[in-house]
């Protein structure tokens, strides 16, 4: 309950209004969220500030039942690091390999989606170049082939990466903007079918 | 150029505005154009990467004077403690300003319309034509001539303040398109359907501010 109001204060107060008046950030059609029960939501991911845009974008009603997943190794260094990325971000943090069949990341990620949490995505898999789209891990696949009754939203995150590109540390106002997609529609649960539909519909938003 | 001048000058913005919200005439006068002037520069000096400097050396001032030092005159006309005794009335200077800039705007716009032929800056706005800017100059100082009542001026006075508005709008307008031009936007947003954003209604605003200022200053004091 604290966690919920801290969430909202943070992200659906601070943030939203944040991004708003000072980076000029623009939101379209996250309406289309209001009424969603679960969903996963996947983005191109090109800085920090993407998560932060995503989550400002997110109902106040749910929003502790969205998750961003994180990197155990980048964002999970240390005990303070963790405990941020707990409370504040919401993060889920996942191992990016699967060596290790205890902490299989598709298994907690599995177990999320289970539990009726939502989850945010980036299927590139880390911080890419801007503006190219590099090709998209499989793990979103394998997410999907086990739960093809979850809505996946694609958004496609305009210009977002300028006001914090990687490796800088100052945030500037872009003009910039966040456009959430209709759910995607997959005709076939195939791997590589599941990926390009999934590719098709973030160019398609960027497109729109 | 790096980000930590950009945000600087980003900061100047809260400043400027503050400078105008305690009525400090001179301080807000030479804060960008004397102290941004040295300091950025410098600023730029201390990241220690020479090529292309003198590029934001020259773009940083500039935009900042484009931008923020202009129109934060409007701000001063609220609060500036002379605009605002014996009778005369910051506000109302501002709904002055303002409207007569704005009128001036759609004058222009509505008599290149109806008469324009022969255009005055073809590569860079080629809405704008030698018939739209007489006849706009013209309709804007009759109705700077009727909206008198809102200042202190004599009818003369009117007559010139209003067409030099309508003359210094239109450099406005020109500047800010040649700018918008040369970074591939047509309008900085939608807001207004047919005339882009609120930002682009500004852009004559950002040349008239500020010499409408001084013009009404040096009538008051003598």
């Amino acid at each position: 309950m604290i966690k919920k109001l801290l969430l909202i204060f943070i992200y659906s107060f601070l943030w939203r209004n944040f991004l708003r008046i000072f980076i000029g950030l623009k939101y379209y059609n996250n309406e289309s969220l209001r009424d969603k029960k679960q969903f996963i939501l996947i983005a191109n991911h090109n800085s920090h500030m993407d998560t932060m845009a995503l989550m400002s974008a997110i109902p106040s009603r749910y929003i502790h039942r969205v998750h961003p997943i994180a990197a155990r190794d980048f964002f999970g260094g240390s005990l303070f690091k963790k405990i941020l990325m707990r409370y504040l971000v919401n993060a889920t943090l996942i191992k990016r390999d699967r060596t290790d069949s205890e902490n299989d990341p598709i298994d907690s990620m599995d177990k999320m989606l289970k539990k009726a949490r939502s989850l945010i995505l980036y299927p590139e898999g880390s911080r890419g170049i801007p503006g190219i789209m590099s090709n998209f891990k499989r793990g979103l696949g394998y997410l999907i082939q086990r739960n093809p009754e979850v809505d996946v939203i694609p958004v496609y995150l305009d210009n977002i990466y300028k006001t914090l590109p990687k490796g800088k540390n100052v945030i500037l106002p872009y003009n910039c903007s966040i456009t959430f997609g209709d759910p995607i529609k997959f005709e076939s649960l195939e791997m590589d079918d599941i990926l390009h539909t999934a590719e098709k519909a973030i160019q398609k938003v960027k497109e729109s | 150029m790096d980000r930590s001048v950009l945000f600087v000058c980003y900061l100047c913005i809260p400043i400027q505005y503050f400078l105008a919200f305690k009525g400090y005439y001179t301080l807000l006068l030479i804060f960008i154009p004397v102290f941004m002037f040295i300091i950025i520069p410098f600023l730029l000096v201390l990241t220690g990467e020479t090529k292309d400097i003198i590029r934001s050396m020259c773009i940083l001032p500039t935009s900042l004077m484009l931008g923020v030092f202009g129109i934060s005159h409007l701000a001063l006309l609220i609060n500036f403690p002379e605009m605002n005794s014996n009778g005369v009335s910051g506000k109302a200077l501002l709904l002055f300003l303002i409207f007569i800039t704005e009128a001036n705007d759609i004058m222009q716009f509505v008599w290149g319309k109806a008469f324009g032929k022969h255009k005055i800056l073809p590569r860079v706005s080629p809405n704008k034509t030698w018939e739209g800017f007489i006849g706009g100059v013209i309709s804007t100082t009759i109705i700077g001539y009727f909206m008198g009542f809102l200042t202190p001026l004599n009818p003369w006075q009117l007559i010139f303040i209003s067409s030099s508005i309508a003359v210094l709008g239109f450099m406005g307008d020109s500047i800010m398109s040649a700018v918008k031009r040369d970074f591939g936007v047509k309008d900085m947003s939608t807001a207004i359907p047919g005339h882009g954003g609120i930002l682009d209604r500004v852009d004559s605003l950002s040349t008239t501010a500020s010499p409408f200022f001084h013009l009404i200053y040096f009538i008051i004091i003598t």
